[in-house]
């Protein structure tokens, strides 16, 4: 964990100070004042060797000091703070979307291998894969809020006003192409699970059904689907900033989004340093639960 | 089917992850040559690969991977996008009926923004009188390249890490994982968003991002497979021939554990796709007047009200590609590696 972070800012320092102009970088190609440029200068130590920089960058990210938003003239670490909560609730609703309807239609899909509804899965599940993030948004917004508008199930299709109705649409959106891949895995690990000899020993005791999918193959296919919910938040992060972006809704992502097509790259830098610290922090979580979850798994 | 056989065999080196008897189907006589192996020296010694595998029936992986993809109807379909694709992009000013950049301001007046499809232009027209038809054939061109080089990237970096990975294991593996696992770190759109940062908006940035960015989960996938490859007997058998290290990589070690990896790169294909719609739809991907897909779906977003199609015509395009795509590599898994089924 703690290499891959030191790993991941040296990686964001060496695009930002070392490949562009860290002027350009920080001032997003504007003509800056001399004064402007002098405090950037300053504040980034940019007269020094690189190493040296790089020390003085680190020195800032640990004390959470992000810099100052060139348009918004407020700090970095505000501006995301405010956007936190809201991407954080939409994601977590997409996660709990994205792990009911997967996990279920990977159930089914599993034990009722090559049925209609299998079939049906599969080809959905490519299909809910191929969809672009933005345009599944663009057209929900187009169906609940254009074509039904007058009817009972017309839907918000943007910001947060209208409370939890607000979460149906870009939620599902996130959620669209997670709970796919969570489908296609717990299909792949049911199948493998059921083939166990314990799954036969179950059935030979005469056990219902139902007992056999969700006592004993069901916790067992976990493992590697949970895995894979804290590997895909990466894609999750790249999905909530479209979605969010699609959607005006007030997080992380759309003022990202925003910032980079107003140049404002403070913000820019700064959310990408905290999201892919969310990003590591969700890994760690999730390997820390393995043991929870399946204690022959051991960290000596 | 003699030719398929024989296309598979000279095209590609036979690949796959692969049970023990299942090992002699899938060397070239050249191959079994060097691993020694009694039948392969009786049956095939002195012939070249591409002839004695042409002759001979159900000899080469690639032949059974193609026999058993024929009759994935899902894969075959994937194929068939995928050549369309291809085509469109090659051919493109052969199919578009007009310039791409031909603002019509007539045109675009008369509709006060943009036209509803008409006999003439079939999708309609965008908000400066462009024919939408002959962009979206266009922008196929910005799809290929981005997937092609950025997988090619991803691969040729992917492919020499991974395989030093899982060859020589200890320190250089330790290294290149804990490598790989901070490339990991970062979703294709943030590392995309830095780049452009860093070297400014276009195509290249987003290739050059995806490339480098996607390359560890391909030489993880490499090294996993190579574990598994190094440890058969043909590969002792070449060692013990005193093959050298280069030799026993190239000829026998990677030709079997490419299976996993060549199912990724076609699905990453896809994704590379999907990351530069996004970009463009974001208004940081290609730069305009280039016709790109997602910077279509960009500019219909005023028009989603009035005009809809603007927006359905290039997310269409998008949604095909994308789909043929993972048919495709889906449908590659499935016969590479029948256990899986």
């Amino acid at each position: 964990m703690i290499p891959v972070v030191f790993g991941a800012t040296l990686i964001l320092f060496v695009m930002l100070f070392a490949l562009g102009n860290p002027i350009d970088s920080i001032g997003g190609e504007r003509n800056l004042d001399r004064s402007v440029r002098q405090t950037i200068i300053d504040k980034y130590h940019l007269d020094d060797s690189l190493p040296k920089q790089y020390i003085s960058y680190m020195g800032n990210l640990a004390k959470g000091d992000l810099g100052e938003s060139i348009l918004q003239r407020r700090p970095v670490k505000r501006i995301l703070g405010d956007g936190m909560p809201w991407s954080l609730k939409l994601a977590l609703t997409a996660i709990a979307i994205e792990t009911f309807f997967g996990i279920v239609a990977g159930v089914i899909s599993a034990v009722r291998r090559y049925s209609f509804l299998d079939v049906f899965t599969t080809i959905g599940t490519s299909v809910l894969v191929a969809i672009p993030v933005f345009w599944l948004g663009l057209m929900l917004q187009l169906l609940f809020g254009v074509f039904l508008r007058n009817t009972f199930i017309h839907l918000p299709v943007s910001g947060v006003d209208a409370g939890w109705r607000s979460f149906i649409l870009p939620a599902l959106t996130l959620a669209s192409v997670f709970t796919a891949i969570t489908a296609r895995l717990t299909r792949t690990t049911m199948l493998e699970v059921m083939r166990q000899d314990y799954i036969r020993t179950a059935a030979a005791k005469g056990l219902p059904e139902r007992t056999i999918v969700y006592k004993h193959a069901l916790r067992n296919a976990m493992i590697p689907v949970i895995t894979n919910i804290g590997l895909d938040f990466g894609s999750l992060i790249g999905g909530a900033i479209l979605t969010e972006t699609v959607f005006s809704w007030p997080g992380i992502g759309r003022e990202l989004a925003l910032a980079v097509l107003r140049k404002d790259n403070p913000i820019v830098i700064g959310g990408t340093i905290i999201l892919i610290m969310a990003f590591l922090l969700v890994n760690l979580l999730v390997d820390i639960s393995y043991g929870f979850l399946d204690p022959r798994i051991r960290y000596d | 089917m003699a030719k398929d056989m024989k296309r598979g065999a000279t095209d590609m080196p036979p690949v796959g992850a692969i049970s023990d008897e299942q090992v002699e189907d899938v060397l070239t006589p050249d191959q079994q040559t060097m691993a020694g192996t009694a039948t392969a020296i009786s049956t095939s010694a002195g012939v070249p690969a591409s002839t004695a595998a042409g002759a001979e029936v159900a000899l080469t992986l690639w032949g059974d991977v193609w026999r058993r993809l024929r009759k994935n109807r899902l894969a075959i379909i994937g194929l068939g996008i995928v050549g369309v694709l291809l085509i469109t992009a090659v051919f493109a000013p052969l199919i578009a009926p007009y310039d791409t950049n031909d603002q019509r301001i007539d045109v675009a007046s008369r509709c006060s923004g943009p036209c509803a499809p008409t006999l003439k232009h079939w999708m309609g027209t965008d908000q400066l009188g462009r024919d939408q038809f002959s962009r979206i054939v266009y922008g196929a061109r910005v799809s290929v390249i981005v997937g092609v080089f950025a997988v090619g990237i991803a691969l040729a970096l992917g492919l020499a890490l991974g395989a030093l990975s899982g060859y020589f294991g200890g320190a250089i593996d330790a290294l290149v994982m804990r490598i790989a696992d901070v490339f990991f770190a970062f979703p294709y759109v943030l590392a995309a968003i830095v780049l452009i940062i860093a070297i400014g908006q276009g195509v290249g940035s987003i290739v050059v991002a995806i490339g480098i960015f996607a390359w560890a989960t391909i030489a993880r996938l490499l090294r996993a497979s190579i574990l598994s490859t190094k440890e058969t007997e043909y590969v002792e058998a070449a060692r013990a021939l005193g093959a050298n290290h280069w030799r026993i990589i190239t000829r026998h070690v990677m030709p079997n554990s490419m299976a996993p990896v060549i199912v990724y790169a076609t699905i990453l294909i896809g994704s590379a796709i999907l990351t530069e719609a996004a970009l463009s739809f974001l208004g940081i991907g290609v730069v305009p007047p280039t016709p790109a897909w997602g910077y279509m779906v960009n500019a219909g977003k005023p028009f989603l009200t009035t005009r809809p199609y603007m927006i359905i015509f290039p997310g269409i395009a998008i949604v095909f590609t994308v789909l043929g795509f993972i048919f495709l590599g889906d449908g590659l898994r499935d016969s590479m590696d029948p256990r899986l089924r």
